[in-house]
Formats: C-alpha cells, sequence, structure tokens
C-alpha cells in the first residue's frame, strides 16, 4: 500500500469518527431558541427569554423616546415598551401602514417585559449547546457585541442574538439619548472619547474584514492611511453601513490606497518627482530592486528615468513579481504608441506590426524574476529599492521579515520608496524625504 | 527565477511527458516554494551551469515511477531495478535537454551535469538561497513535478 493510500483510508476514517461525534451531538437537544427573520436574514432568541408570542398594532406613541421605541402596548393589563429590532439594528425597514398588526416576541430580561418587534417569526428550533459558534467580526448587520453565536440547523444558518446585552445596553442607551444633548453642551471630551472608542472598534472591525476578504494586512506601515481614509468612509457611508461586508465594500474602502500611474507608464509629473527624490550618486554600478513589478509598465518608466539621471553608471534593475500571469509578458512588452508619453520616445523601437517596445540597452537593464521576495532573496545590494503598495499585502510577519530584508540589502546611501501611502514604522532608523506625491526612505 | 526560463521548462516537460508516455497529460497551476523540498520517494536530479547556476528535481512516487518506467520500455517490470532508475534517468535527460536547447536557441548558455537518481523513503533536499518554481504534471501513470531552481549567476 502506497502512502497515498494509506493517507486516503486515514482520511475515510476521520470522517467516519466526524459523523459519529455529528450525530451524537443532534441527538443531545439541550437548547431551544425561538427563530424569526429580520431583512430576510435568520436569526434567533434563546428561548428561555421569551416569555410569548403575540400579534398586535396600533402601540401607543410616546413623545420624547429613541427612534427604535415604537411605543407603549397594554398586555393583558401589563404596560410593556415595544421596541422594533429593525430600526436597533438600521436594518431598512418597509414603510408600515397605521394599522397593521406587527409580529411580536415579548422577552423578559432582568424582570423587565419587552416586546420586540421582527419582520416574522419562524418556530422553535431545538438545538444542542455545543453546536453554537463564536461570531465572526465580518458578520455586518449587526453589531458583533450583541450576537451570542451562530448556529446552523437543517441548512439555514441562524444568529443567536443576545438578548441581555441588547436590553440591558438599551436602557443604559435609554438614559444616554435622554442626557446627551446636556452632555454635549457640558461635557464635550466625554462624548467625543465615546465617540472615539466606538471608532476604534468600527476600525478594527475594517482592518479584519480587510485581511479577510482582500489580503490587506493594517500594521505600522500603513496605519495612518487606514485611520484618515476611516474618516472619509464614515462620511460618505451611513450610519448602519459602515463595515466592510463584502469584497467589493473593501474593494471600495482601497480606492484611495493605491499610488497614482499603478500599472502603466509612469506620466511626466510622476516621473520627475521619482527622479528628483533620487540621491546623486556617482557609482559606476547602480542596482536597483523594484518588488512588485506587475506587468512592467512601471519598471520600464524606472528604467528610462535611471538611465536620464545616471547617465555614466551601469545599472542593474531586479524586478520581481509572484503573479506569474503578470509577469510573464514584461520582458517582450510591447504596447501602441498612444500610451506612451515623449519622455519615452528615445528607448524605443517600433516592430514589424506597427507596436513600440524598448529598446535592447532598456531591456538590458532589466533582469525580470518570478520571484516572491518573501522567500530568500539573492539580490546583492541596492542603491534604489521600490516596492509600491507591496508591503500592504503581506501579513504582519512578512512585512517585518521584508523590511529587514530591505535594511539589510540597501547601501548606506540608498533610498526605499514605497507606496504613496504607506511608511516605514515610526522611530525604526529610517529617514523620510518627500516630495509631492513621492515619499523616500533613507537609513539614518 | 528569470521569466524567460520559466517557459521553456513548461515545454520540454509537456513534450516529452506527451512523446514518452502518450495519454493525456495535464499541467496543474505553476507555483514557488522556498528552499526546502520533500521527495516524493524518486528524484531524479540534474545540474545546471554556464551563465546561471541551478538544479531541476523530477520528483514522483515509487508506484508513478514504475508506470513509467514500465511504458517507457513497453513491458511490465516488477521492480525498481537497474533498467528502471535508467529509464527514470534518460526521461529527466530527455527533459532537461530539450529545455537547455531551448534557451540556448534564447541566447543563454547552460551546461548540464549527468543526472543523479534517489530513492527512498521521507527524503528531504534543501539548497540554500534558491527558491524553486514547480511545475506539475498529471500523467496517465501518477503526478510528477518539475522542480526548477536557478538563479544568475551575479
Amino acid at each position: 500500500m502506497t502512502e497515498n493510500d494509506i493517507k486516503s483510508v486515514m482520511g475515510k476514517e476521520e470522517t467516519l469518527h466526524d459523523g459519529e461525534v455529528r450525530s451524537e451531538r443532534v441527538s443531545v437537544i439541550d437548547y431551544k431558541m425561538v427563530t424569526f427573520a429580520l431583512a430576510g436574514k435568520d436569526y434567533a432568541i434563546d428561548i428561555m427569554e421569551v416569555k410569548e408570542i403575540a400579534k398586535a398594532g396600533r402601540f401607543t406613541f410616546v413623545p420624547n423616546t429613541s427612534p427604535f421605541v415604537l411605543g407603549v402596548y397594554n398586555l393583558r393589563g401589563d404596560i410593556i415598551p415595544i421596541i422594533d429590532l429593525r430600526i436597533f439594528f438600521n436594518i431598512p425597514t418597509k414603510a408600515r401602514e397605521s394599522d397593521a398588526l406587527e409580529s411580536m416576541i415579548i422577552i423578559n430580561v432582568d424582570e423587565q417585559t419587552f416586546g420586540i418587534v421582527v419582520d416574522s417569526i419562524d418556530k422553535v428550533v431545538g438545538i444542542s449547546k455545543n453546536s453554537i459558534q463564536p461570531p465572526h467580526p465580518i458578520f455586518g448587520d449587526i453589531n458583533i457585541k450583541y450576537i451570542h453565536g451562530v448556529v446552523e440547523n437543517q441548512g439555514r444558518l441562524y444568529i443567536l442574538l443576545d438578548v441581555n446585552r441588547i436590553f440591558g445596553s438599551r436602557v443604559k442607551a435609554a438614559e444616554e439619548v435622554a442626557t446627551q444633548a446636556i452632555e454635549e453642551k457640558l461635557i464635550p471630551a466625554v462624548a467625543v472619547s465615546h465617540k472615539q472608542s466606538k471608532d476604534e472598534l468600527d476600525v478594527s472591525f475594517i482592518r479584519d474584514a480587510l485581511a479577510a476578504l482582500t489580503k490587506f494586512f493594517v500594521t505600522a506601515v500603513n496605519e495612518q492611511w487606514i485611520s484618515t481614509r476611516y474618516q472619509q468612509w464614515r462620511d460618505v457611508r451611513t450610519a448602519g453601513d459602515i463595515q466592510l461586508k463584502s469584497e467589493d465594500d473593501a474593494r471600495q474602502y482601497l480606492e484611495t490606497f493605491r499610488s497614482p500611474e499603478t500599472g502603466t507608464f509612469w506620466n511626466d509629473a510622476y516621473a520627475s518627482e521619482i527622479s528628483n527624490i533620487l540621491p546623486v550618486n556617482q557609482a559606476k554600478q547602480i542596482n536597483v530592486w523594484n518588488v512588485g513589478c506587475g506587468k512592467g509598465y512601471e519598471t520600464y518608466s524606472l528604467a528610462v528615468i535611471l538611465k536620464d539621471k545616471y547617465p555614466n553608471s551601469r545599472i542593474r534593475i531586479y524586478a520581481n513579481d509572484s503573479d506569474l500571469l503578470a509577469i510573464s509578458n514584461a520582458p517582450m512588452l510591447s504596447f501602441p504608441e498612444n500610451m506612451i508619453s515623449p519622455i519615452y520616445k528615445p528607448y524605443l523601437v517600433q516592430g514589424v506590426n506597427g507596436s513600440w517596445s524598448f529598446n535592447q540597452t532598456i531591456k538590458d537593464m532589466i533582469l525580470f524574476e518570478y520571484h516572491d521576495c518573501t522567500n530568500q532573496n539573492s539580490v546583492p545590494n541596492m542603491d534604489v529599492i521600490i516596492a509600491r503598495d507591496v508591503l500592504s499585502f503581506m501579513n504582519p510577519k512578512q512585512q517585518t521579515s521584508v523590511i529587514s530584508e530591505f535594511t539589510e540589502k540597501l547601501k548606506d546611501n540608498g533610498i526605499v520608496i514605497l507606496g504613496k501611502n504607506e511608511a516605514m514604522p515610526q522611530h525604526s532608523g529610517w529617514l523620510r524625504t518627500v516630495q509631492g506625491d513621492v515619499v523616500a526612505f533613507s537609513k539614518e | 527565477m528569470r521569466v524567460e526560463y520559466i517557459n521553456p521548462f513548461v515545454e520540454a516537460a509537456y513534450n516529452i511527458l506527451t512523446e514518452v508516455l502518450g495519454g493525456d497529460i495535464k499541467r496543474g497551476e505553476l507555483y514557488l516554494k522556498s528552499a526546502s523540498v520533500p521527495v516524493m520517494g524518486v528524484a531524479a536530479l540534474v545540474g545546471l551551469a554556464g551563465d546561471v547556476e541551478g538544479r531541476v528535481i523530477f520528483d514522483m512516487d515509487m508506484a508513478t515511477a514504475m508506470k513509467i518506467a514500465s511504458q517507457m520500455n513497453q513491458e511490465d517490470l516488477k521492480q525498481f531495478d537497474e533498467l528502471a532508475k535508467a529509464t527514470i534517468t534518460e526521461l529527466a535527460n530527455l527533459i532537461t535537454a530539450q529545455a537547455v536547447t531551448k534557451l540556448h536557441d534564447l541566447g543563454f548558455r547552460f551546461d548540464l551535469t549527468p543526472p543523479a537518481l534517489f530513492t527512498g523513503e521521507n527524503m528531504e533536499i534543501s539548497d540554500h538561497d534558491v527558491e524553486a518554481l514547480i511545475v506539475p504534471m498529471e500523467t496517465s501513470q501518477g503526478r510528477v513535478e518539475v522542480n526548477v531552481a536557478i538563479r544568475d549567476r551575479m
């Protein structure tokens, strides 16, 4: 029997074993929950918290309460407050008809009775307590602190709400709302710090979501940009819509992150900024490391700039990318005439089919390599390292190791150019020089 | 690894395997591996020298090696004997030689070392400072991984 066979047999045993465990789990039902729907999604509440369910309407409006308090209701002689969970969680609600009956769950929290209004009540589901899984930060709609966990039952996922948290805080929240107006005038500092901590929480969720959805990792390299970006983001999105729920959201969030002139030939303005920031260097041999060169457009632009800046030196550009598809055409890159600005003209030759490519002098300067810079780097010592928007897409551990690699490979008079919104961690031995959109770092 | 080197190896592996084994050959997704390489059971290693330095490893498990050797000899080999070993060595030679010929046409100068064959359980080849390109090939005899690590001499 070969190793593979053994593995597959072992695999089967494991799954069998899993199956047994699962059937055991299902057989012990020690937790029941009432399930209901909000905006088409399934939610649940522990049945022990629920007193009864009812249908009612025409609640008596109480002035000067929070918007999620629909009013009060007379439940067989008890006056109970009615709360609309959809408004509470900032879930869009349908306009309600004035005399329609609403589905209500009457719950008991800390000896207080509440009625909560939901879209529809489904049924009672029995589950095993240990099948409740902890919530994940990217759930979105509802603030994570109100979620007790997630339960899967017969193919449906239920989000299990923590009623004590919701209504425990609701009592406080209502008080807060009442006193907020005064607070804001008298002690603005307190209000600000409260707001800040909420922002911090939001930002930390956004960090997690970015890492999960787009492999964008927030560290000292891009921290500053993230918090500035959050301010803008908060202003353009509505309150309930701040969290990133999909890859699309994450992409939108990162929209302004990209450095200028990404994936294309650099325009004159950007090229001259780069050229100005390059240090004077009389060395015979100049080595440049372009990490994350992509399709090669930026590398060729860089080659031309370097050729103009250091006409008497032998220049070698080591261009790496770990995306094979992008880099595989880079050595033979050809392009139509309208893509190029006059600064590149002297270095171009026209091919037989009318498209243009760079001449041999420029091509000989560049070595395109399919290489992942988180593996061992076997490049010589460098005068210039360009890694625009590369570090941010590595996990923190890789970032640290690549930055120390940069430190090791960079000559004492060399510079590192990162993305527009990236920076070397502060107080780590790097000096920054700014030239328009370009920031360069040199050793202290 | 230099982008120009990749295609010749992929093409050579595909062409030779199709030629000597017949049947359907599928190329898997290429990827990079950092230096330490575990070996599946049989590995043929060809060294490269010249403008570059590095090596190519052809890695497969014993069952695959037996089936490939049997197919190439048109007889059912029962054990991994001299003939089988020579056959796998020859396969490594064929593929590397064709890749090097292609690279020669592109203007790169390479020399080959004679292949060395390694067999055994739980082997690992570690070479310092070179990351390897893995070209997985699915043949009807089993999976063959071509593991190419080359760097330009500096």
